[in-house]
């Protein structure tokens, strides 16, 4: 099954800033949620094992993540293909910055997510809920780390 | 001794319900083998993907973890693939290519089942994911997606089957003066049977004998199609032995041969120990065959007085990855063909195409006869339309169509010869039991105010018994059924048979048949089943034929026995045969009744003193080849109230009215019914599997999967008329399904009554509150 989100959010920070800490495994991994192992292999592609729960189905997801710079500052894209809990998981993601003015940078963002296997047959009418809160999640430690 | 023998109909106590009650059965899990290890499956997350690499080092790592098997490790032994029932062949495990989600993609052995569960999880399975098809028209279209490359035909396309005369059947179409068409989609469905499958395979290196306990419908078969695939590796036939111990609930999902149990088995042969496999209830449900899903268009046609003159009905049969269906071979769409149910047409043409898409294999029964549901649930469907559009009454329509009772055996357009019947009398019986003059008029006050009250009926005919050995084999193994019945010489008796009970009964109804033939009470019999090395061959439990075919083998050999015994009293009366009397559980000299000799008496006799030049003791086999097929049939009456806020259906009253022929046990008959109608209401009102476009399962556990509880089952009220099938010896017909059959059409045809002055002509079931709901908004009547 196929979904695709979106959101906004506003950080008390210049893009510059932003930009860096989006880009760098290390510091973004600490915003991913549920992140319970972290392998950085070479410049923008990490391993990471997520802690997983939908539902009733609760366990650990091994991803493999590519971060893209495709426009620094401004634009990076960042996709991962994962699996475990007998379930694949697929995401595309971008992500743009852009400054808000007084040194706030506007992040807005969109994922495609493909889901298949258990998670997508029995968590698939609580998936949409469960990927919009860690992705609230994720932006509130970014506001948080970088400054609100 | 408080011991008789009862015989037919009566309602004797089930003798297996003493170790069911107290849970003392022993079931496929309950079985512990020393040094026995565990195989758990690592299955697909994807519907249609390529296999890039299996990476099985974090797995083996694992503490426990003995062996990872794959494809490639079965291919080397000609294993990786198995044949299917219907001339089709189905992976065992994938080479490079997964055709649907949970397919089985590795098996992981361990020492003990947790081990095995996390090495599952720790084996890693690289994918590239292919193009999915999940709705069989598309997999027809032009430039689909080709499913099954191994395959020579590049094409979605399995089979085409057609019977009837297309000719006549358009004639009578162009000549009709009203006809109806509807497009009717009966969802894809699972048995969910409370015990999951399952097996132990335990191969003894030694003797080089294979042992395996496993949950199958039928055991003989299974022993000999393990022969057939794994002769090249050494095992034969005389070298298997299968039991089939206490069965969970089969209703047709137990007769196939599932991965797990050749898994199974390939790992106790490589590693010498007893190997178990059970499966979780979602891999039960998501994996395991399914029932139905077939696409039909059906079309009625009828005179001016009424009259139905002609039926015709194309199917599109999603039959998954594999056609892995459970019919006899030369049936591919089951036994489809009594779509022409209850009514005497003059003409009728019936065609089924078979399609590969990407989801489980199967196309088993669900408690029918090979696709029997189907089959009545559309032609009860449409009887219904029709009467409702010409304007006359459902019942009124169902009598005047009706086969009439002088013209049986009939002879039906679709080419089956029903054997008996009554379908007048049943429908008579369950409209007085109900009220059905009442109803109507409450219906008509009800409408006038606004409520939505509904009446359906469903008449239908079932076919069941297979079946006569011209016709039906499985596997060229013909569909006879076997007894073999051994009296000791105290008067007690051991009866085997092929079948196989998974919860009908057996134990009881088989020895009332014997105790009905020889006398013997019912408490000094003991009935087994399901164990190749005892028992005679047989095909096995599965569309209402245990009672049609071994339980008419019993009658056979307990006649066979009383014809010896006649033999044997005649010696100790010293008498001649000819003047004895048969009196259940006696003979004796015609005139004088106290000379007599019980049957315990003549059992002694025959292993203690039987006559010069006659055989010792008192036994005997019989292998029953059926000369036709039984027909039960049925009317039901099933009456709805409709919530026009929330579009819930509740029904109110259920009348079923059975004939099966004459009675055995009418508890056990009455229990099955009962049974027989949850299983019918479940897909009516709750039950499907639905795929989304990617080929992930909806429906695929119990949150998902609605199985009606005791909270959801009305109260159901059961009636009978007696029908005696002339060819049975006993005149009994088979009674497991049904209910199951009948039931779906009744609660259906209920629901659009209540809504037809709406316009509403039809719901695909199941008929679940939200579809009513949008009927009721679009037709305005719910805000």
């Amino acid at each position: 099954m196929g979904l695709h989100f979106q959101g906004q959010v506003t950080i008390g920070a210049p893009r510059e800033k932003v930009w860096a800490f989006l880009v760098d495994p290390h510091a973004i991994s600490r915003c991913l949620p549920d992140v319970q192992h972290l392998e950085v292999q070479e410049e923008g592609k990490f391993k990471a094992v997520v802690r997983v729960g939908v539902g009733f189905i609760k366990g650990t997801f091994a991803f493999d993540v590519t971060m893209s710079a495709l426009e620094p500052p401004a634009r990076a894209v960042l996709s991962g293909r994962g699996g475990g809990l007998g379930s694949a998981v697929d995401v595309r993601s971008t992500v743009d910055l852009r400054p808000d003015g007084d040194g706030a940078t506007r992040l807005e963002w969109q994922a495609d997510v493909v889901v298949s296997g258990t998670i997508a047959s029995v968590g698939a009418r609580v998936l949409g809920a469960t990927v919009e809160k860690k992705a609230g999640e994720l932006f509130e430690c970014l506001k948080a780390q970088l400054g609100g | 001794m408080a011991t008789q023998a009862h015989g037919m109909g009566h309602a004797v106590k089930r003798k297996e319900d003493a170790r069911f009650i107290r849970g003392k059965g022993t079931y496929i899990d309950d079985l512990k083998l020393p040094e026995m290890l565990h195989l758990d499956i690592v299955r697909s997350p994807y519907a249609h993907a390529r296999i890039k690499a299996i990476h099985t080092a974090k797995a083996l790592a694992l503490p426990g973890v003995l062996a990872v098997i794959t494809g490639a490790d079965l291919d080397k032994y000609g294993l990786a693939w198995m044949p299917t029932l219907m001339s089709d062949r189905q992976m065992v495990l994938p080479i490079d290519t997964v055709l649907y989600q949970a397919q089985e993609v590795a098996a992981v052995l361990a020492a003990d089942r947790y081990a095995a569960a996390d090495g599952v999880a720790a084996v890693e399975v690289e994918y590239e994911p292919l193009p999915v098809v999940v709705d069989p028209r598309k997999a027809l279209e032009p430039g689909a997606p080709v499913i099954r490359q191994d395959r020579e035909k590049k094409s979605n396309h399995i089979w085409h089957w057609e019977v009837g005369d297309r000719e006549a059947t358009a004639r009578a179409f162009r000549e009709a003066a009203a006809t109806v068409t509807q497009d009717l989609y009966i969802p894809r469905i699972h048995v969910s049977s409370i015990e999951t499958c399952g097996c132990v395979a335990r191969w003894d290196p030694v003797e080089g004998r294979l042992t395996l306990w496993m949950t199958t419908q039928a055991p003989h078969a299974i022993r000999t199609v393990v022969a057939l695939v794994a002769g090249h590796l050494g095992l034969a036939e005389h070298k298997i032995r299968v039991i089939s111990p206490d069965i969970g609930g089969g209703f047709g999902g137990k007769v196939p041969v599932y991965p797990g149990y050749v898994l199974a088995v390939a790992a106790s042969v490589l590693t010498g120990k007893p190997v178990k496999w059970i499966e979780d209830r979602m891999e039960n449900i998501q994996a395991d065959s399914f029932a139905r899903d077939y696409h039909i268009t059906a079309e009625l046609a009828a005179d001016s007085a009424g009259r139905l003159t002609a039926l015709r009905v194309r199917t599109i049969a999603d039959h998954g990855a594999f056609d892995a269906a459970a019919n006899p071979s030369k049936f591919p769409a089951g036994l489809f063909s009594i779509c022409t149910g209850s009514y005497d047409f003059a003409t009728a043409f019936a065609e089924v195409d078979g399609v590969y898409t990407n989801k489980p294999p199967g196309g088993i029964a669900y408690r029918c006869s090979f696709r029997v549901t189907e089959a009545s649930y559309t032609i009860e469907r449409m009887v219904d339309i029709l009467a409702h559009q010409l304007g006359i009454d459902p019942a009124e329509f169902r009598m005047k169509n009706f086969i009439r009772p002088e013209q049986f055996p009939y002879r039906s357009a679709l080419g089956w010869t029903y054997d008996s019947g009554n379908y007048h009398a049943a429908l008579r019986k369950a409209m007085d039991r109900i009220g059905y003059a009442e109803l109507r008029r409450e219906q008509a006050e009800k409408r006038q105010r606004g409520e939505l009250m509904g009446i359906g009926i469903s008449s239908f005919t079932e076919i069941v018994g297979a079946g006569p050995s011209h016709t039906f084999d499985i596997l060229g193994l013909k569909m006879f059924d076997s007894a073999e019945i051994r009296i000791h010489p105290t008067g007690k008796v051991v009866a085997r048979f092929g079948t196989k009970s998974q919860g009908q009964g057996h134990e009881t109804t088989y020895a009332q048949i014997i105790a009905h033939e020889l006398g013997i009470p019912e408490d000094d019999i003991v009935v087994e089943e399901g164990d190749t090395d005892t028992a005679p061959y047989g095909l096995g439990t599965y569309a209402s034929r245990s009672t049609p075919t071994a339980g008419a083998a019993g009658a056979v050999a307990a006649r066979k026995i009383r014809e010896k015994a006649r033999q044997i009293a005649a010696h100790l009366l010293e008498a001649s045969e000819a003047d004895l009397e048969w009196e259940r559980g006696k003979f004796y000299v015609r005139g004088s009744p106290d000379r007599a000799k019980t049957i315990q008496e003549i059992a002694f006799a025959a292993y203690t003193n039987h006559p010069q030049g006659l055989e010792a003791g008192l036994e005997a086999v019989a292998y029953y080849d059926p000369p036709n097929l039984t027909f039960p049939f049925g009317s039901y009456i099933c009456v709805v109230d409709i919530d026009r806020s929330t579009g819930e259906v509740k029904i109110r009253r259920f009348v079923a009215v059975d004939d099966c022929g004459n009675i055995i046990n009418p508890m056990i008959v009455e229990g099955q019914i009962h049974g027989g109608l949850t299983m019918g209401l479940a897909p009516a009102l709750y039950e499907e599997i639905t795929y989304d476009e990617d080929g992930n399962i909806r429906g695929g556990s119990f949150m998902d999967y609605l199985l009606p509880t005791a909270m959801e089952t009305p109260r159901w009220e059961t009636d009978k008329t007696t029908t005696p099938s002339p060819h049975h010896p006993l005149g009994a017909k088979g009674v497991g399904e049904s209910a199951t059959v009948g039931a779906p059409a009744a609660i259906a045809n209920a629901v659009v009554d209540a809504l037809w002055h709406l316009g509403v002509r039809h719901i695909d079931i199941p008929i679940t509150p939200w579809k009513v709901w949008k009927v009721l908004r679009e037709t305005g009547v719910s805000g």
